[in-house]
């Protein structure tokens, strides 16, 4: 303000002191024109490369011009139309243009800046053509009492004056290109069978249906023509390198490759992975392990490959490596187990098949997980499935899910049936339990008695524990309820203003399960753990002010785990005859949908207004390559120790 | 709730002439406090502009002095806030709160609020009295200008002090050395200091007159938001009478003490406004499909007809409303918190017409109420634990009712409220001889988290029954601290079950351990062990990472020898996740 005083009064002053009346006058006007606060667009240069895609990258050199003002955090808004419609830009509420971005500049200094903006041309169909990319200074109006608005856009187009503008030239040819940015295991390990729990023969795509990897890539795709590829994975051990295996969405089976589309063009796509191994790289990684290292670690190579008719502009960025530590695993018998030390030996002797070997799935002759560890008169049956689905430092589901049956010739025989369920959840690198349930009967043949427990718990809090012996036992446990919890929540105060963040989980949970012990027989039978939970996250200024933040339209998993099991040892003491069975199943959907960061902010329109607007910036836009129904341990039989 | 809530009108005053001396008015004072803030937020690099002031008269008051330690009170009485050209009265930054501060160190110890207020709110009040804190300035030597570094929530930060004279000093904010770890959502690079500097005037007592300005830049890590602020905070001791209707004069010495504001008066909403009649609710609610109704359409049709939620229990009785109607239904009464709900959720849940189903729904809607219950509704929770006429569905859910209150105690927790439950389920641990409702009542007690009943749950540590060890273990687990990991840490050598041992140390991990604890667990994690203490050991010592730097290498050698994939994963994960 005190400038404009000074304009005012300086012709008087100066008047009162010169003769030379003309000389004066011109400074006098300079003083008047360059003294007032305002913000120009100088000058867009025109990009070296003069030909360009839709959804190509685009980087433009400008420069402004700054008279008394410092204001921070200045957007410029860029546009591109075609040359000849560029009169749109000031007569039309909605020109013919193409948003290209904004730039953002931290502070305004007085004088010439130049700056370099990163842009992009959108992924849709624009007509080939001569365009002009045009500008404008301070596209949110953060500049208070600005004297000239005119000068902040492109201009003198009508007068054949271009400085203010880019002229670019739009070829809709098939320009692209694909970038593998970042390749990560699950939780970044992976365990696989020990020696003789799995075959190890097999070369082609495995029949199993569990996952051996789950884990996630990041992916850009630029240019606008070609929006799908394919990707292959090889695993390097010990100098050999063997292609692994997809699981295809919705196909319901392993393949060589797994096909991706590209949603977008602006950001890094998220693409999970369900990886499946054959017996011959499990075999080769069997051998590489040495049990006396420190660690033992594979290489996970994945290919974007480009399936079009056109070539790819560059194919050296396709590809990603990375060292995954590994580990063999067995299971123990638990210590609870009144023949724990009998069986564990016969566990030991691991190449002493076929006990202990992999649950034969009764219904299509697959090979499950479990592991089945048999001895004269005990027996033990376990199967456990964890893993990391999702990105851990945005949102990510680990289920863990554990079954058992065990069965010991002690006191007229003693038999446990149990399974259980728990997710934990990932936000933003922290974490929470969840959900969890856990079924369980313990029948004892000497006291004719069942001891059995059911527990649920959410978010550490315990909501049934249930723990009873009793002789006959009828129970059912059909529940569930809706559920909406903040798990997650920081506030951050600059000096006094607050910024807070919170996330959390809506949707249901519950147990659907029968627990009976009737003449010596328990059986579990049900939905042992049902879920069905969606993410939520805020963030931005605690007061009432939506400017920026987070926002989710996203499933964080969809699970039902069905049990069925029993023991029964009524045929013990005079057959010498357990018998028992034990499927377990489980259907999960995880991951699925939209999570993004948003902004809605007052954007200059190229003509009259100053609307607001809403950007996004999508972190996982996922469809459901985690929608899956798979056994986990189907086995029956009679366990007769007659002799 | 006491006689002096009674008097707590909503501007958070008190009528003129109710304001009784204390020990400690000399130094009492107010003076007006305002700061006004502008905040440019960039995300997506779309800029965006707010402008907020906070202004009240902030009343200052020295409280319970103990020889360890003294409490300050404050309260910004009046307070108006503005954001942009809206201005409000704000309850919210009304509420008194006191700062516990250590006599030998000077540092804050703790805060303590006059209501029960949402975390990120408690953020807020403790903000302006972080920007007014010198109690530790009383232990520097100020007769040279010297520069220490401290903390606030955002990180570890140099500051500069330099005396001006015997009463004034300039205290400057230099740089941000480290951004606090692990307890924002968000993932800050290094906060920026642009420029701050603050005038202080001490007086005898506190502060005569603060003045400065603060400019501060936060970026995410990724750039994507931007949060730039620029702000001046003034505060000057006023001559006048201290305003005697402010709530703080009143409030006893000890904070401890100090009777909780209601959330209505701490978050006032505007008057409901209902339907016709009950009828009319009724009719209204059963044609909408509650499953997929916009959420925000039926909390306000519950809100405005609250007066209506009782007539509920004979609607549903009566099967008006299909089954996911009524699962959203329930959650929505829970979060609804009104008289009404809370009334009708109990009788739902008491009520032995309606099917277990639905009443354990009820149940679990009562987990979300943030307002206390009636001591008669509360009273027929408890009771009916120890009814004798109860089926089998029923004894669960009244196990599972304790569960419930436990968890309504935590969320409620320092409220007299909250301690009257978690009294109650002590006084019914130790009375009730029938060991399943013992098992409950310790998991009711862990759900609290409530320590003040640990002694109470320590006595079962050694009961002759193991189950009940495990939950004592457990309980004792949730509400981790020295006292409660002393006496896990003192069981854990004698306790021969493996589900109790597994117990103890998996709660034993929820403490930040001492090497010599450490160590103790390690010796469980080694192969010798049984699987479940290995697995449970190793779960312990994994929560240790942030503290002992040394754990990975501490639990790397374990990798040679075990084989179990249950245990295999959780040594993996503690020593390859989290990438």
């Amino acid at each position: 303000m005190r400038t404009k005083y000074l304009a005012l009064v300086l012709p008087l002053f100066l008047a009162a002191c010169s003769s030379d009346d003309n000389a004066l006058k011109v400074t006098v006007d300079d003083q008047i024109t360059t003294d007032v606060e305002n913000v120009a667009l100088v000058e867009i240069k025109n990009p070296e490369q003069g030909l360009f895609q839709p959804g190509q990258p685009i980087s433009l050199d400008f420069t402004i011009n700054t008279t008394l003002l410092e204001t921070e955090h200045v957007g410029v808004t860029f546009m591109a139309i075609p040359k000849d419609k560029v009169e749109q830009l000031k007569t039309h509420d909605n020109p013919e243009g193409y948003n290209l971005g904004v730039h953002y500049i931290a502070q305004l200094t007085p004088g010439e800046q130049s700056f370099t903006a990163q842009l992009m041309l959108p992924n849709q169909e624009m007509p080939s053509g001569e365009y002009l990319v045009a500008g404008y200074v301070d596209s949110a109006r953060s500049i208070e009492n600005e004297q000239d608005l005119e000068d902040n856009a492109s201009r003198g187009h009508e007068s054949g004056d271009f400085t203010t503008y880019a002229q670019v030239t739009v070829d809709s040819s098939k320009y692209h290109d694909f970038v593998m940015d970042k390749l990560v295991v699950g939780d970044g390990y992976a365990l696989f069978p020990y020696i003789g729990l799995r075959e190890t023969t097999s070369d082609n795509a495995p029949e199993h249906k569990e996952a051996d990897l789950i884990g996630h890539f990041d992916a850009s795709k630029f240019g606008s023509g070609v929006n799908s590829a394919n990707v292959s994975a090889t695993i390097t051990i010990n100098g050999e390198t063997l292609p692994v295996h997809f699981w295809q969405e919705g196909l319901n089976h392993y393949d060589d490759k797994m096909h991706i589309e590209f949603k977008d063009h602006e950001q890094s796509h998220y693409f999970p992975y369900d990886i499946a191994i054959n017996g011959v790289l499990l075999g080769k990684l069997q051998q590489a392990y040495d049990e006396n290292a420190d660690s033992n670690s594979f290489e996970l190579t994945m290919t974007l490959e480009d399936t079009s008719e056109y070539d790819e502009s560059n194919t050296a960025n396709n590809t990603l490596t990375i060292e995954v530590p590994y580990s063999l695993y067995k299971n123990e018998v638990p210590d609870d187990h009144p023949m724990a030390d009998e069986l564990n030996q016969v566990a030991a002797q691991s190449n002493a098949m076929p006990y202990p070997y992999a649950a034969r799935a009764i219904n299509d002759n697959v090979d499950t997980s479990a592991v089945v560890v048999k001895g004269q008169d005990s027996l033990f049956i376990m199967d456990m499935f964890a893993n990391v689905y999702g990105d851990k430092s945005k949102v990510a589901v680990v289920p863990l899910f554990t079954s058992s049956l065990a069965y010991a010739n002690v006191n007229g025989g003693r038999a446990t049936a149990a399974a259980s369920g728990a997710f934990s959840l990932y936000m933003f690198n922290q974490s929470k339990s969840l959900f969890s349930v856990g079924a369980y009967g313990n029948a004892d043949g000497g006291a004719g008695t069942i001891k059995y427990g059911v527990n649920v718990s959410l978010i550490g809090n315990s909501l049934i524990d249930e723990s009873q012996t009793l002789e006959a036992l009828n129970k059912s446990y059909g529940l569930d309820w809706e559920e909406e919890q903040k798990l997650f929540s920081t506030t951050f105060t600059i000096v006094i203003v607050p910024i807070s963040v919170s996330a959390g989980v809506k949707g249901s949970v519950g147990i659907n399960t029968d627990l009976k012990y009737e003449d010596q027989r328990f059986s579990i039978g049900g939905d042992v753990l049902t879920a069905s939970l969606e993410a939520y996250a805020t963030a931005g200024i605690d007061l009432l002010i939506a400017s920026g933040g987070i926002g989710v339209d996203f499933l964080i998993i969809s699970d039902t785990l069905s049990a069925e099991a029993y023991v029964d040892i009524s045929n013990v003491i005079s057959n010498s005859e357990f018998i028992y069975g034990i499927d377990v199943s489980n259907n999960m959907k995880a991951i699925e949908g939209e999570f993004y960061l948003w902004v809605k902010y007052p954007g200059y329109e190229f003509c009259c207004s100053f609307p607001t607007r809403e950007a996004t910036k999508t972190l996982y836009n996922t469809g459901a390559l985690y929608d899956k129904t798979w056994q986990l341990v189907n086995y029956q039989d009679t366990l007769n120790f007659a002799n | 709730m006491s006689r002096l809530t009674l008097f707590m009108v909503s501007a958070l005053t008190l009528p003129f002439g109710s304001v009784s001396a204390s020990a400690n008015d000399n130094c009492t004072s107010w003076g007006n406090f305002t700061t006004s803030a502008s905040t440019q937020m960039t995300t997506l690099n779309s800029p965006s502009n707010n402008r907020l002031s906070i202004s009240g008269a902030l009343v200052y008051r020295p409280l319970l002095r103990t020889e360890k330690a003294y409490w300050l009170g404050l309260q910004l009485h009046k307070a108006t806030l503005s954001v942009d050209s809206n201005t409000a009265k704000s309850p919210l930054y009304q509420v008194p709160f006191a700062v516990k501060v250590g006599a030998q160190s000077g540092q804050i110890l703790a805060y303590h609020f006059a209501a029960k207020l949402k975390s990120e709110d408690e953020q807020k009040l403790i903000a302006l009295y972080q920007a007014m804190h010198i109690e530790h300035l009383k232990h520097l030597d100020l007769t040279v200008p010297v520069t220490v570094e401290e903390n606030d929530n955002m990180g570890r930060y140099k500051v500069r002090y330099e005396r001006v004279d015997n009463t004034s000093l300039i205290r400057q904010k230099l740089v941000y050395l480290q951004t606090t770890q692990g307890s924002n959502l968000f993932n800050f690079k290094l906060p920026e200091v642009k420029a701050d500097t603050f005038n202080i005037q001490q007086n005898a007592c506190w502060i005569s007159l603060l003045e400065g300005e603060n400019k501060t830049y936060v970026e995410s890590e990724k750039g994507d938001i931007r949060i730039n602020v620029q702000q001046q905070v003034s505060y000057k001791t006023s001559q006048q009478p201290v305003p005697s209707e402010a709530l703080l004069l009143t409030l006893p010495l000890d904070p401890k003490k100090w009777p909780m504001l209601p959330s209505s008066v701490v978050y006032p909403k505007p008057a409901p406004n209902p339907l016709q009649d009950v009828q009319t609710f009724i009719n209204t609610l059963t044609a909408l499909d509650l499953a997929s109704l916009d959420e925000k359409t039926l909390e306000q049709l519950l809100y405005d007809n609250q007066a209506y939620l009782l007539s509920l229990q004979q609607a549903i009785r009566d099967g008006l409303f299909n089954d996911k109607a009524l699962s959203r239904l329930f959650l929505k009464l829970g979060q609804n918190d009104s008289t009404n709900a809370h009334q009708l959720l109990v009788n739902l849940y008491l009520d032995g017409e309606i099917a277990p189903k639905q009443r354990f729904r009820s149940l679990m809607a009562l987990k979300y109420i943030q307002n206390p219950l009636s001591e008669k509704l509360a009273e027929q929770i408890f009771s009916q634990l120890d009814s004798t006429e109860l089926s089998d569905e029923e004894q669960l859910l009244s196990r599972s009712a304790m569960m419930v209150m436990g968890v309504i105690a935590h969320n409620q927790s320092g409220s007299d409220f909250a301690h009257k439950v978690t009294d109650t389920l002590a006084d019914k641990l130790i009375t009730t001889r029938d060991q399943q409702k013992q098992a409950t009542l310790l998991n009711a007690l862990g759900n609290s988290r409530d320590m003040r009943h640990q002694d109470n749950i320590n006595k079962y540590m050694s009961d002759d029954n193991a189950e009940l060890r495990r939950r004592a273990a457990e309980a004792l687990g949730k509400m981790p601290n020295p006292q409660s990991l002393k006496m896990l840490e003192t069981r854990l050598g004698s306790e021969q079950n493996n589900k109790a041992k597994s117990a103890i140390l998996e709660a034993m991990g929820n403490n930040k351990l001492s090497h010599r604890q450490l160590d103790t667990l390690m010796a469980y994690t080694q192969k010798s062990a049984s699987k479940s203490l290995r697995l449970s050991a190793i779960n312990a010592v994994a929560k240790q990472q942030s503290d002992d730097v040394d754990v990975k290498s501490k639990l790397k050698p374990l990798l040679k020898k075990e084989r179990d994939q249950e245990v295999l994963r959780a040594l993996m994960q503690a020593i390859h996740g989290g990438n």
